[in-house]
């Protein structure tokens, strides 16, 4: 298969890669780029394990072809942290306990994180609402919901 | 191996050109979220892959007066974000809400949602209750198709092999009281068992103008000819709710499949209408 050219900018970087009409997003990140963070779950968009920032907006990897992408920007979970320090969320994430296998952590931080940024303080059942894609199959769904409100709240009183 | 190409190209004449001069296999694709799952499942094997994604001329919504036109590449997350959606086609943002979950919403178009012409498409409902027209365009013109005659079977629809929806046209709701019931075996991701979109309008206590869809209960999500029928000019009574309630239980031709039986179907067809009216005239639910 003839391979393109294509130029995205990921977790601030500018990267060019060539990629094959069929290779998608996720597996580019994971087997290529060695970016791990982002999982290969159900591979069809039902559990959101794959999910990464597209142009700023939570997006399934499993489901965008890597040919796609060129000229976007694309945030996985490794590109969060600011050096040493871990981006609030992941903090809570820690602090809370709202990490039991793991699986489902970096899908559910990325859709997290464009949660708090489109609306700062977001109520218990707008964060439920806004992860409803993104699957915890440990069922640790209430020690998410509160490391994500214990942000938004920060975030207030801060 | 099989070769697959990928092309997008960047205005409507070229990708048009692309898809009349390709004989077979051209599958487009926008958000990719209906297309690479399929493709993954080997249940289609395109040669050319023909991304829309960068056409400008796809994009973008513009209310006019009394008529809203939405581009065939809004996202689902667009259509919610819209004030002018939100104002003009109550019915079409409550079914957003509706709409899969917020990571497919980013990506899936309105444009592909109707293509794909899933039975339980949600975006067709509320659309279908709002008398919503296609552009659609190819090499060869430009034509309009109502959305109740666009949908021929389950994934089958009118477009032609070198033809692309170009957007979706409505008049505005925004004078019409409406509601859109969704209706799954769970809260998120589910596929709709039954759904139910109306919009009523409301003089001297008699419907005067009544339009009523339905998804998930026959091949193609469907109009409501005859319960709109029933239901104009008549005194929206408890009683004349409970026939509304019978007309559309036979109106609708459902299947039974893993989800539910069709006499269930049929049934809750039923039902939702009749909350779906409730909910249109500020009742709520009941």
């Amino acid at each position: 298969m003839t391979e393109t050219s294509i130029t995205l900018t990921l977790n601030g970087k500018k990267k060019t890669l060539r990629v094959r009409p069929n290779e998608l997003l996720l597996n580019v990140l994971r087997d290529r780029l060695f970016l791990t963070g982002a999982k290969y779950g159900c591979g069809i968009g039902e559990c959101g394990a794959c999910t990464v920032l597209i142009d700023g907006r939570p997006a399934l990897a499993c489901l965008t072809l890597a040919v796609a992408i060129d000229g976007k920007e694309v945030v996985t979970v490794e590109g969060l942290a600011r050096g040493d320090e871990l981006d609030p969320l992941q903090e809570a994430f820690l602090d809370h306990g709202a990490v039991q296998c793991g699986f489902c952590t970096p899908g559910m931080i990325m859709t997290a994180r464009s949660l708090l940024d489109e609306n700062p303080s977001p109520s218990e059942e707008e964060v439920r609402e806004y992860i409803r894609g993104n699957i915890c199959r440990c069922t640790g769904y209430t020690s998410i919901v509160s490391a994500i409100l214990s942000c938004a709240q920060e975030k207030e009183g801060a | 191996m099989y070769k697959m190409r990928y092309a997008a190209p960047r205005t409507l004449t070229e990708a048009l050109r692309l898809l009349g001069e390709e004989r077979e296999g051209v599958y487009v694709v926008a958000g990719s979220t209906n297309v690479l799952p399929d493709l993954r499942a080997k249940k289609i094997r395109p040669s050319l892959l023909l991304s829309i994604e960068k056409l400008g001329e796809l994009k973008g919504i513009h209310a006019d007066g009394d008529v809203v036109t939405v581009g065939a590449l809004t996202t689902i997350n667009e259509l919610l974000a819209s004030r002018d959606i939100e104002l003009n086609a109550g019915i079409l943002h409550q079914a957003a809400q509706r709409f899969a979950d917020p990571l497919v919403r980013n990506r899936a178009t309105i444009g592909g949602n109707l293509a794909n012409a899933s039975p339980a498409a949600d975006s067709a409902v509320p659309l279908l209750a709002l008398d919503a027209v296609l552009d659609i365009c190819s090499a060869r013109g430009e034509r309009e198709v109502p959305l109740s005659s666009f949908f021929t079977g389950p994934g089958k629809t009118v477009l032609e092999r070198d033809e692309l929806i170009r957007a979706v046209r409505f008049p505005s709701d925004s004078e019409n009281q409406k509601a859109f019931i969704k209706f799954g075996l769970r809260e998120a991701m589910a596929i709709s068992l039954v759904s139910v979109g109306v919009e009523l309008r409301i003089q001297k206590d008699e419907v005067a103008y009544a339009r009523v869809a339905f998804g998930a209960v026959a091949p193609t999500p469907m109009r409501g000819f005859r319960t709109e029928e029933f239901l104009v000019g008549k005194k929206l009574t408890a009683e004349v709710l409970d026939e509304a309630r019978q007309v559309a239980s036979r109106e609708v031709r459902p299947i039974s499949d893993v989800r539910a039986t069709e006499s269930y179907r049929r049934h809750i067809s039923g039902v939702l209408l009749g909350r779906a009216i409730k909910m249109a005239l500020g009742g709520g639910m009941s």
